[in-house]
């Protein structure tokens, strides 16, 4: 599904990916591990097309298209999806009128008829129960006063109604509790299928005790110096980051 | 008259003022009163980017072409008949009104109009010759636009075709709003509507004040209007101006506020070539409110002018504001806001922002808070800012599926959404949030120009 072959990329005039191959295949959830500064956020923009960002060699291919050459709204419309790690807070925009806005165009790109108000309410009602979020969350404005808790669930509430194919979780589990967590994470995991890929940028091991990974990539200085399956994350919790750069 | 010898641009405006006020036929003392607001005038002149008031808004190019003084007649029926769609459409927008009310170039036209039947606390008198009684001078009238030391208020004062007085009764309460349309018939001449409006004790209400134009039409507006509210009286304004682009209006609203009265002005600048609105608000008594709402939209090369000079004259008093504007293309905004408080008007509470959103390199707005201050206990905070559409916000929602135009949209709907939630009528929310977003989907955002 998602293919990346010696991707190179600077953020500005610095370079920050150094050279990435990684292959995650439908149904596969890939987590990417390393310490700050290592790439993975950049990683995770350039998949999403956020501008600010240069790709200086290689390529990506997602579901036999490059995704390089879309904008943004085309990857999301394809079903790309970036939870954010610091979501937006939007003043004056109603938190409800955007998602379903948003749903639309997307329904819309792939030739389903809009869902009216009342349609998406009902939708979104069946969603939030999911992330146990407050009603009077929908009527606010776009995670404007949100908790840190209450804008990741909002993130994960528009993966469920997005139902992306590929989704990408830049650091959700950064600055939430243990019971955020675990509400974050069923969400995810209830998205899990053989059709959807998932690419879980973390820093921390925890999150992996919940959204339990197929593979594992441990990214430092902007290329993946170790590749593993779960039994990694382990490793790495036992031992830190720091072996890495030596074994390097 | 040596302005004259120089070659006033004015001066053609002098000239044709008594082939106007014979067609009028005012008392003799309304047309001395005339008389002396055009000599004052003369002397006056048209503002000049000297005054300091007056140093970011250029009025060149209009004494490059003057437009003629106007004629004093009343609109032909042609005129009415050719207008009625447009006030129909007007009307629908704003939705029932306990008085609606038509002023083609500052006549009344009762065609067009709608007044109260019978005791609703609401009234409208028209000092004109035609009137059927004569009418006295309403009180307070000229005190806060003077004819003497404000040459638009002299201007409008001398070619005003009559005033228009509506009083809200003591003790009334108006669910519907009062809807007040001042057209512009586009025959290319000044035009000076005059408006004196007194809320009496305690009364409530809702007003819309909505200045037009017929599409494309040209005219000079030169608009006064006074408000008065007594003791506990409380009145929420609504001034709306989409006047056409060849357009310019010189919008003098001046008022006055007595004890424990609450004044709500919500000024919506969308349409006119130049606009330049002069808000002058007095708190005259303990306990008075004042809430100053604005927002301007500017695209092309419009020129939009808010000058706001709030004076807390006593102590106790209130003031609450805040403009916002957009403004694309080759649009210039200016927001000039004042505050006064007085030497020994203590327990003041007063806040003012201006925030401007410009969506193209060519535009660009001057803003300036100003405190002048004068007591010590008071509670005085002022700001502005000048900034483009979040970037990381515009990513935001393109990530999640909208276009960059619906995301654009999205962004100014909620800038906005201060102002026109702000507004009294939910058909007056829902219709100048259109407006404004109708509006600048018609602007070109040169940045999207040259993408892959």
């Amino acid at each position: 599904m998602l293919d990346i072959q010696n991707l190179h990329a600077s953020a500005g005039d610095t370079p920050i990916i150094k050279g990435i191959d990684l292959h995650i295949g439908a149904g596969e959830i890939h987590a990417i591990m390393g310490p700050n500064g290592s790439g993975k956020s950049t990683l995770s923009n350039i998949l999403a097309g956020r501008p600010g960002y240069s790709v200086t060699e290689g390529e990506i291919n997602y579901g036999g298209k490059n995704l390089l050459a879309m904008e943004p709204e085309t990857r999301a419309r394809e079903g790309v999806f970036l939870a954010f790690q610091y979501p937006v807070e939007i003043p004056g925009v109603g938190n409800s009128y955007f998602l379903k806005t948003s749903v639309n165009a997307i329904r819309t790109h792939n030739g389903l008829d809009e869902l009216d108000a009342m349609d998406f309410l009902a939708l979104c009602e069946e969603k939030m129960k999911r992330v146990e979020m407050p009603n009077d969350l929908m009527s606010r404005s776009i995670n404007e006063g949100f908790s840190g808790g209450e804008k990741k669930r909002n993130e994960v509430l528009q993966m469920l109604l997005l139902e992306p194919k590929l989704c990408i979780l830049d650091e959700t589990d950064s600055g939430l509790d243990i019971d955020a967590l675990r509400v974050v994470a069923d969400g995810v995991n209830s998205l899990r299928s053989p059709e959807r890929a998932m690419l879980v940028i973390t820093h921390y091991q925890r999150l992996l005790d919940y959204i339990v990974p197929d593979r594992i990539h441990v990214l430092a200085d902007g290329k993946i110096v170790r590749s593993g399956g779960r039994e990694l994350a382990g490793e790495l919790e036992e031992k830190g980051y720091g072996w890495i750069g030596k074994a390097e | 008259m040596k302005r004259g010898s120089r070659g006033n641009p004015a001066e053609a405006w002098i000239q044709a003022f008594p082939a106007f006020a014979a067609t009028l036929g005012d008392s003799p003392e309304r047309q001395a009163q005339r008389e002396r607001a055009l000599a004052a005038f003369g002397e006056l002149g048209l503002p000049s980017t000297r005054l300091e008031a007056w140093r970011s808004t250029n009025l060149r190019t209009l004494e490059k072409r003057m437009p003629p003084a106007p004629t004093g007649h009343p609109p032909e029926a042609a005129l009415l008949e050719r207008a009625k769609t447009q006030i129909a459409l007007e009307a629908d927008r704003v939705g029932k009104a306990s008085l609606r009310a038509v002023f083609i170039d500052g006549h009344f036209c009762p065609s067009l109009s709608t007044l109260p039947e019978g005791e609703s606390g609401v009234r409208l008198l028209s000092i004109r010759p035609e009137s059927a009684t004569p009418v006295s001078f309403p009180e307070g009238y000229g005190e806060l636009a003077s004819a003497k030391l404000d040459a638009f208020s002299a201007l409008n004062e001398a070619f005003t075709p009559g005033i228009e007085v509506l009083e809200f009764g003591e003790g009334c309460e108006l669910d519907l709003p009062v809807h007040l349309i001042f057209l512009s018939s586009g025959d290319g001449r000044l035009n000076c509507p005059r408006l004196h409006i007194t809320g009496k004790k305690q009364s409530r209400a809702t007003l819309i004040l909505d200045f037009l134009s017929v599409p494309d039409g040209e005219n000079l507006v030169s608009s006064v209007t006074e408000i008065f509210l007594e003791e506990r009286a409380r009145l929420d304004c609504v001034v709306v101006e989409r006047e056409s682009d060849r357009t310019v209006h010189i919008a003098n609203l001046q008022t006055r506020q007595g004890r424990d009265s609450e004044l709500l002005i919500h000024t919506l600048t969308l349409g006119g070539a130049l606009v330049r609105n002069e808000l002058g608000a007095e708190l005259a008594d303990l306990g008075a409110e004042l809430d100053l709402k604005g927002l301007y939209v500017g695209l092309g090369d419009q020129h939009l002018d808010n000058h706001t000079r709030v004076d807390h004259a006593t102590p106790r008093t209130t003031s609450r504001e805040i403009y916002k504007g957009i403004l694309a293309e080759n649009a210039r905004g200016v927001f000039r806001g004042l505050i006064h408080v007085r030497p020994d008007a203590q327990k003041i509470d007063s806040t003012q922002s201006n925030m401007n959103l410009l969506l193209s390199p060519g535009a660009r707005v001057d803003t300036r808070p100003q405190l002048e201050i004068y007591a010590d206990d008071v509670k005085c905070s002022h700001g502005s800012t000048v900034g483009k559409l979040d970037e990381e916000a515009l990513f935001y929602l393109r990530s999640r599926g909208l276009s960059r135009t619906q995301a654009r949209a999205l962004l100014t709907r909620g800038f906005v959404a201060e102002i026109c939630e702000g507004l009294p009528l939910e058909s007056l929310r829902s219709a100048m949030t259109e407006l404004v977003l109708e509006k600048l989907s018609a602007c070109a955002h040169p940045d999207e120009e040259g993408l892959a």
